[in-house]
């Protein structure tokens, strides 16, 4: 099921991706005791599938305990993944050696969603910024490290003596451009966006979005834009994948999904939306209840309990990502 | 009809080392009876001060209402003591805060904490104060009441536990209800739940509330009148309708223009940011306070301008609309 989902977003995306992750699955053991006889898991990324092409940004969206997070990270290896596979450049590093992975993550990096618990408060600036520089090798000493620094600095719209400073001394936005500055020093191809707005205020975000689409233009920049806000989502994608208790429920492109969001959870999401002007005054079905959270993922389709149009079928069975339309898939019984 | 509460140029200030913070410098606000009003501003605007200005909750120090009248029902509550406030607190004034797990306290169950308000101010007993407990638990959403009035916070999700805080403000049927950005820490999905039960509660009980938030979204469908704030000041104000179809100053219009529309139909054009970042509130800029990232500045902005209103209820402080 897993192959044929991957196979139908191949089709559709036609061209070796830069990423391409497959089967993606990350399960974590919670033991009931010493002398427990059976293993429960959080299965906080069950089976998740999807392609990056180069250059292209593609938003992962969903709620607290969804997995997009995990995800982000399954794929930088930050975690280790319980199954799956996850391919840069075509090569699936989940193989790699320590060595290997080494090379790798100069081109892969990520910008991290807490300005302030991101940034070591021990560490100047150009400690900060520069600290992967030395280590693969990009600068030979210190004053070259500086002037590196200092040129990632303003590309991000902050200054020279910033380099002396030490994070408790800049604002939200401030440091989360000094956390863009990090990701960039090594000149990467890819990077992990985890909510890298989220704890801004709201003239500052559209700040940041900005700054990293004149990057992805400037640099070639591919990204994978974790968020709950659709609204930022819908102005920094190509490709919107929206995920529920660990799986994916429907991909499609940017104005596809949002001119025709087709799985109940995903229509859910876009009516929930606080919106200045209702275009018309009809209100959509909000959704009831909350997630059951991913230790207690319900079998059949993880959303029958809150979904308005779940019937007896979906509680008994699963429903795989098909594809529905040109660019588009959704795991729903509907379709 | 007189207001329930009507705030004359509060200046909350906080005296700390490095000097003199003006948190608060000059606000004026009113609401009616059954009134909700929006106070809209970002990190440092003043409105999390504001509303715990009117509760008397600042902290003394480093903080102080150094002048102005907050007027509750007739009676100016910076003029009382702190008895007479924990009569009011609670009872006629109730308050929901933002992060729902640092605002219950995490060593009782739910049941001892929304039955609280009213054993102390309507002098329920154990047993009758518990049965309002679940009654008002079911009120807000929450099916299986019997069984989380045993259960302690840790074991509630994020929702629940803002339900619960509802719950508790709501107990002893307050006459206004502040409500500081009740929502923020939640779910979207869960946030609509929240707000609609809000809402309807206000409806039923025909109570008064000033709803804090960053989100003019939330504004937009919850509040009658809006109040924008900006580095410690009201710079605008107006019925919710009018103020999103004509906002009048630079401010507002930023705001607006900066939030990502889920109806553009070019999803990728740049978004128009304001800007610079707010003022440093320990020495704010001489003359209107957001002239330093405003793009229609001009000399007399080194004036402040005063809160003028121009058309029917709609208040600006701008040179540019006088």
């Amino acid at each position: 099921m897993t192959t044929n989902s991957h196979e139908a977003l191949n089709f559709l995306m036609n061209e070796q991706p830069l990423i391409s992750v497959t089967g993606l699955k990350k399960h974590f053991p919670v033991t009931g005791g010493m002398f427990a006889k059976s293993q429960h898991y959080v299965r906080a990324v069950d089976d998740v599938s999807f392609d990056i092409r180069e250059g292209e940004t593609l938003g992962l969206v969903g709620e607290s305990g969804c997995g997009k997070t995990t995800t982000g990270r399954l794929i930088l290896r930050l975690m280790e993944p319980t199954a799956g596979q996850v391919c840069f450049e075509g090569d699936n590093i989940l193989g790699y050696s320590p060595k290997q992975m080494l090379a790798v993550r100069r081109k892969m990096q990520i910008i991290f969603q807490d300005p302030y618990a991101s940034l070591n408060p021990r560490m100047r600036v150009e400690e900060i910024v520069g600290e992967g520089l030395l280590i693969h090798k990009l600068a030979t000493d210190r004053r070259e490290r500086k002037e590196k620094v200092r040129q990632l600095l303003q590309q991000v719209g902050l200054q020279s003596e910033h380099l002396y400073r030490y994070p408790h001394e800049f604002s939200g936005g401030q440091r989360q451009r000094i956390g863009i500055a990090r990701a960039l020093a090594l000149h990467p191809k890819f990077i992990v966006a985890d909510e890298p707005i989220s704890a801004l205020d709201v003239s500052i975000q559209a700040q940041i979005i900005n700054l990293l689409q004149d990057l992805q233009q400037e640099l070639g920049l591919t990204y994978l834009f974790i968020s709950h806000d659709l609204r930022v989502v819908k102005h920094i994608s190509n490709w919107v994948a929206v995920m529920y208790l660990g799986k994916i429920v429907e991909i499609a492109t940017c104005a596809e999904l949002y001119a025709h969001p087709l799985h109940p959870y995903t229509q859910s999401l876009l009516a929930a939306i606080p919106v200045i002007h209702r275009k018309n005054n009809a209100e959509p079905a909000k959704v009831s209840g909350e997630s059951s959270g991913p230790a207690n993922v319900p079998d059949g389709c993880r959303f029958y309990h809150r979904c308005p149009q779940r019937t007896r079928g979906c509680q008994e069975n699963t429903f795989p990502l098909k594809s529905v339309a040109d660019k588009h898939l959704v795991a729903c019984r509907l379709y | 009809m007189s207001p329930i509460l009507e705030i004359n140029n509060i200046k909350t200030h906080f005296f700390t080392d490095a000097g003199v913070v003006h948190a608060v410098d000059g606000v004026s606000l009113s609401i009616a009876p059954q009134e909700t009003l929006g106070l809209v501003g970002e990190s440092g605007s003043g409105k999390s001060v504001t509303a715990m200005s009117v509760m008397r909750l600042i902290p003394q120090p480093p903080g102080r209402i150094v002048s102005g009248s907050i007027m509750f029902d007739g009676r100016d509550l910076c003029q009382m003591t702190e008895n007479e406030l924990c009569g009011i607190r609670g009872k006629d004034i109730s308050m929901v805060f933002q992060e729902p797990m640092t605002s219950l306290n995490p060593v009782f169950t739910i049941g001892e904490q929304v039955a609280e308000p009213m054993r102390l101010h309507l002098g329920y007993n154990r047993k009758q104060a518990l049965e309002r407990s679940i009654e008002l638990l079911k009120q807000v959403g929450i099916s299986a009441a019997e069984r989380v009035v045993r259960q302690y916070p840790h074991q509630l999700s994020g929702g629940m536990r803002q339900r619960v805080m509802i719950a508790m403000a709501l107990g002893c049927h307050p006459k206004l209800l502040i409500a500081d950005e009740p929502t923020t820490a939640l779910d979207v999905t869960i946030q609509a739940q929240i707000l609609e039960l809000i809402k309807q509660l206000k409806a039923e009980l025909g109570m008064a509330m000033l709803l804090i938030t960053h989100d003019l979204g939330i504004v937009a469908n919850v509040a009658s009148r809006v109040a924008i704030m900006y580095a410690g000041k009201i710079v605008e104000s107006a019925e919710t309708g009018e103020l999103f179809s004509h906002p009048l100053h630079p401010y507002t219009q930023g705001l607006l223009a900066s939030i990502p529309d889920l109806t553009d139909s070019c999803p990728h054009k740049r978004l128009q940011a304001i800007p610079g970042t707010v003022p440093n509130l320990l020495s704010p800029p001489k003359g209107c306070r957001f002239q330093p990232r405003c793009d229609k500045a001009m000399d007399k902005c080194n004036q402040e301008p005063q809160l003028i209103e121009t058309h029917g209820g709609h208040f600006v402080s701008c040179w540019n609309k006088s």
